[in-house]
């Protein structure tokens, strides 16, 4: 009945998985007890659990986000804690604990915090950028949201029931495979992605479909903002990279559960063609992450610089390029496995290729600014924040690019120090910035600027700190993932490390904070104009909260940043004439099928094949009845739609 | 602020100028060709990135400050989205700077291919070593004798390293001698270097292959020719290497034994093997890849010329 569950997979064993088990099962009670505290079980349901509105959607994702992120950097600081303890002695992680604990913090950063962050900003922006009323598939994009939090929900029950992977976020076998790793903790891994794979995959087409179909009339391809571009080519890349890392880890799952041979050492396995597939996917999905960073960096840019992007067509071109040259650079993360110098000089030089177009968009940004009014609103903190940060991780990135320099810098924590050196400053500053840049549009009130700003320095200074003496102490020869230290010389720096961690502790509260005091002070900064920011691209000529329908007519594109060119004019936008819109009627189905998946991969990693079958039966049965559901959309009619035109939130609903 | 923000690029040239420990910093104190070419290419690169990022950083902190809008400037213009003069050089100096560095990255990645055996005609000497959970076995087939967890090797004279494992993939390194490469089951890797003057090193795991492979380390030991070959010899008879630590010493090491030694264990002393079966490298491999055939080494001009 309950497979290879047992009491044994309880988290009696230790006191730090205990309190790990303890702190989620306790966080995940009191959110429902305050629910039902606060009687908004009905709320929440109507409004977010049922939605199929693309802005609701975005905001489930991000809330999805930043829970991850608080549980991703909770490892951490486990891991920075427990390198320097280890110092002295043996640290106070047991076991395998702390290789749990540094493959749930990738796994969760990547897959479950930046990812859903990526998801959610796009969700919520992209449709309001078009002047579009929704993505183009909402069923579909609830579903992604729906699996991608099941797939959440995998990674954290693992530490309450049985344990996590201990192979890294990146799983190599032979290490990940059965034979020297058969228990549940590989399996939550296989299937976290496996579902979220699929989740990701679909968001991708929806974002293409969106962009090439629902684009305000008017809108040509070279008049859509630079964030719009960013998102077209970062969801062309999902779809041509996401696959091959759903087929790796779906095969590496078929190698675990009926002993098949594809990535094993013998019987014509071969294990470096998971690498391969892997990086595959992986190389590409740090430019995923990154493109719609940096496509809100050139938003926030612009706004706060009060001009246009510079460059617009450069910009435009660079983005394409990157699109292209990042799904060629994959063999760069392992050049040492020993291919010819001729291959590994040829990636090595594409890699490079990539700085040019990045050093452009760096230029492009500061000459946006030149000549500009630049208002130092916190966004605009992150994104300098970010431009003066992102240099040095890029100019470390070139030099792993340099093929011998990459030979002794590969595996080290100067490569740790790298890749957070894109992540944090890159990926993270700009989630961050897009966050406190729209906000006021999703919710009607503006965040506070003081915390925003104490945020910011909490995370600069904690990332500097942090990661500085990791690159020194990749030099040094220190490899990543080393649980206890050999060499005591390596203390002083890790001391340094763990104190930006608690600096980035600070950026992570100071975030919770703000977000506190700006919903206590709501009422005082209420954006009644829907424009808080004199911005320039569509989403600012409707109200904040827009209503369900986004925009009650329809705008006409004339132009590049065609709502700040009419406010500059002294003119009103152009529209179609309004009518009825249709909507689509919320629908529980897509949350039953993501619970399934859940229930779904749960069941697969304890084998416990009749629930199994149920949960695979129970999605099969949503999707056939779901297909079979004629009358799908509701119609809002003309009348309301243009109360919604007068009344600033709009009665049809907003985003309360 | 500034500085610590420039930390790696000020840091890695402090580092490289001022001529840290050896202990602590032996990237950045190389012996023998490998080590010394990819410092040398460390230093350079380090320093065309610092041309260009240094005024990067300074002209976004300063730009941005010199064009708040509570300044004022009389210079505002928003419609300033085009500059020849200034796409050029945003377009040139990101392009010069990469046409320079990939010349390198050529140029250097074939010069440092881990494939190409060092010296021209002279035939490298081989060893031979096998990556095991969590320590490494080198094998010496010349001499005929094994070691764990200790690497001897002849200074002034050309050594290929074979490498594989069993049953994980990981990666030797040892830091400022000969930079990583992966030794993985069922498969054939190399090695290759030159080492000048006798000294000590540290070798390791630098790739995670389960908890405790931070554990996997070897000592390295770097003697002059004519002290290698008395060493050989004198391992042969289970005698120690002088000023080291004392080794275990087994009889000899076949199949048989490998079957008890392969057998995950966790801080392993060193031990000697007195002899060894002649084929076991090959053998190793072929638990894995049965139709493994291991080919003869060539020297630096033969590899040249097959490629």
């Amino acid at each position: 009945m309950l497979g290879r569950l047992t009491y044994d997979s309880l988290p009696f064993y230790s006191i730090i998985a205990f309190g790990g088990a303890a702190i989620t099962v306790g966080a995940g009670l009191a959110v429902i007890g305050l629910i039902t505290w606060f009687r908004l079980w009905g709320w929440l349901w109507k409004n977010y659990l049922t939605t199929l509105d693309h802005k609701r959607i975005g905001i489930m994702y991000i809330v999805v986000a930043l829970v991850m992120l608080v549980r991703g950097f909770i490892d951490a600081l486990m891991m920075r804690g427990q390198q320097m303890a280890s110092a002295s002695g043996h640290g106070f992680l047991e076991g395998d604990h702390f290789q749990q604990v540094f493959s749930a913090h990738g796994t969760i950063m990547i897959f479950f915090m930046a990812t859903p962050f990526m998801a959610g900003l796009v969700n919520f922006v992209l449709p309001l950028q078009l002047g579009a009323r929704d993505v183009a598939f909402p069923f579909m994009n609830a579903l992604s949201f729906w699996l991608t939090a099941g797939a959440a929900g995998l990674v954290l029950i693992s530490l309450v029931i049985g344990v996590f992977s201990t192979a890294g976020w990146v799983g190599y076998p032979p290490y990940s495979g059965v034979e020297r790793n058969p228990g549940v903790g590989v399996d939550y891994w296989v299937w976290a992605l496996f579902i979220s794979g699929f989740a990701t995959t679909m968001t991708g087409i929806n974002f293409v479909v969106t962009i090439l179909k629902h684009r305000a009339p008017g809108m040509a391809y070279m008049r859509m903002p630079i964030f719009v571009w960013t998102v077209l080519c970062s969801s062309l890349i999902i779809l041509i990279a996401f696959p091959a890392l759903t087929v790796a880890v779906a095969l590496l799952g078929l190698d675990r559960l009926f002993l098949t041979h594809f990535f094993t050492a013998d019987h014509g396995g071969n294990l470096m063609n998971f690498t391969n597939l892997f990086w595959m996917w992986g190389h590409p999905e740090v430019y995923l992450l990154v493109l719609p960073a940096f496509g809100v960096f050139s938003e926030v840019v612009a706004t706060f610089s009060g001009k246009k992007i510079y460059g617009y067509s450069a910009m435009v071109k660079a983005t394409v390029i990157i699109m292209f040259v990042s799904m060629l650079v994959w063999l760069h993360h392992f050049f040492t496995m020993g291919a010819s110098a001729t291959v590994n000089a040829v990636f090595g030089i594409a890699t490079m290729i990539i700085g040019v177009p990045t050093g452009l968009k760096i230029f492009n940004w500061m000459f946006t600014m030149y000549r500009g009014r630049v208002r130092f609103h916190v966004s605009m903190y992150w994104t300098l924040g970010f431009m003066v940060l992102f240099v040095i991780g890029g100019a470390t990135g070139v030099m792993h690019a340099i093929v011998p320099v990459d030979y002794n810098t590969h595996n080290t924590a100067f490569l740790v120090a790298h890749f957070h050196n894109m992540l944090v400053p890159g990926v993270l500053f700009g989630y961050v910035a897009g966050y406190m840049y729209w906000f006021p549009k999703a919710f009607g009130f503006t965040l506070n600027q003081k915390w925003g700003i104490r945020a910011f320095w909490g995370w600069a200074i904690g990332f500097t700190l942090a990661f500085m003496p990791l690159y020194a102490l990749g030099l040094m020869g220190l490899p990543r993932r080393t649980a206890n230290i050999y060499d005591p010389s390596f203390l002083p720096l890790l001391i340094v490390a763990f104190i930006g961690a608690l600096c980035v502790l600070f950026g992570i509260v100071a975030l919770l904070v703000q977000l506190y005091v700006s919903v206590r002070d709501r009422a005082q900064n209420r954006d009644l104009t829907g424009d808080p920011w004199d911005g320039r691209s569509l989403e600012w000529s409707i109200p904040s909260p827009p209503p369900a329908f986004n925009f009650a007519r329809i705008p006409i594109v004339d132009q590049l940043d065609a709502f700040a060119e009419a406010k500059r004019a002294g003119r009103k936008l152009q529209y179609e004439p309004a009518g009825p819109v249709d909507l689509p009627v919320p629908t529980i189905v897509p949350m039953v099928m993501g619970v399934s998946a859940f229930l779904l991969g749960f069941a697969a990693i304890w084998y416990m094949w009749w629930l199994f079958v149920l949960s695979f039966l129970v999605m099969l049965g949503a999707m056939i009845g779901r297909s079979f559901v004629d009358h799908n959309e509701f119609r809002v009619p003309q009348r309301e739609v243009e109360a919604g035109l007068r009344t600033a939130a709009g009665r049809a609903g907003g985003v309360q | 602020m500034r500085e610590i923000r420039r930390g790696p690029v000020v840091g890695t040239i402090l580092v490289a100028t001022s001529g840290c420990s050896r202990a602590s910093m032996p990237m950045l104190n190389p012996e023998g060709y490998v080590g010394r070419s990819e410092f040398e290419l460390l230093v350079i690169t380090t320093a065309i990135m610092a041309l260009v990022l240094v005024p990067v950083i300074i002209g976004t902190l300063w730009i941005a400050w010199r064009y708040r809008s509570s300044a004022g400037r009389a210079d505002y213009d928003p419609d300033f989205t085009d500059s020849k003069l200034i796409s050029g050089v945003t377009i040139f100096v990101p392009l010069i700077t990469i046409a320079a560095l990939g010349t390198m990255t050529w140029i250097y990645t074939h010069r440092l291919d881990p494939y190409r055996p060092l010296g021209t005609t002279e035939r490298p000497y081989e060893i031979q070593a096998v990556s095991l959970d969590y320590k490494w076995l080198f094998i010496y087939p010349e001499a005929g004798i094994a070691t764990v967890n200790q690497l001897v090797a002849p200074s002034g004279q050309p050594v290929t390293i074979r490498l594989t494992s069993d049953p994980m993939m990981t990666s030797i390194f040892i830091p400022g001698l000969i930079s990583q490469i992966y030794a993985m089951p069922g498969m054939e890797t190399r090695a290759n270097f030159l080492a000048e003057n006798p000294e000590q090193r540290d070798g390791a795991n630098a790739m995670y292959s389960g908890p405790g492979f931070e554990n996997q380390r070897f000592v390295t030991h770097i003697l002059a020719p004519e002290d290698f070959a008395a060493w050989t010899k004198g391992a042969a008879e289970g005698k120690s290497l002088e000023g080291a630590e004392a080794a275990k010493v087994e009889e000899r090491l076949d199949m048989a034994y490998y079957k008890k030694l392969v057998v995950r264990s966790d801080g392993d002393p060193i031990t000697y093997f007195k002899s060894v079966s002649p084929d076991l490298f090959q053998d190793i491999v072929r638990l894995y890849m049965p139709q493994y055939h291991m080919s003869s080494l060539p020297t630096g001009a033969e590899y040249m010329g097959a490629n």
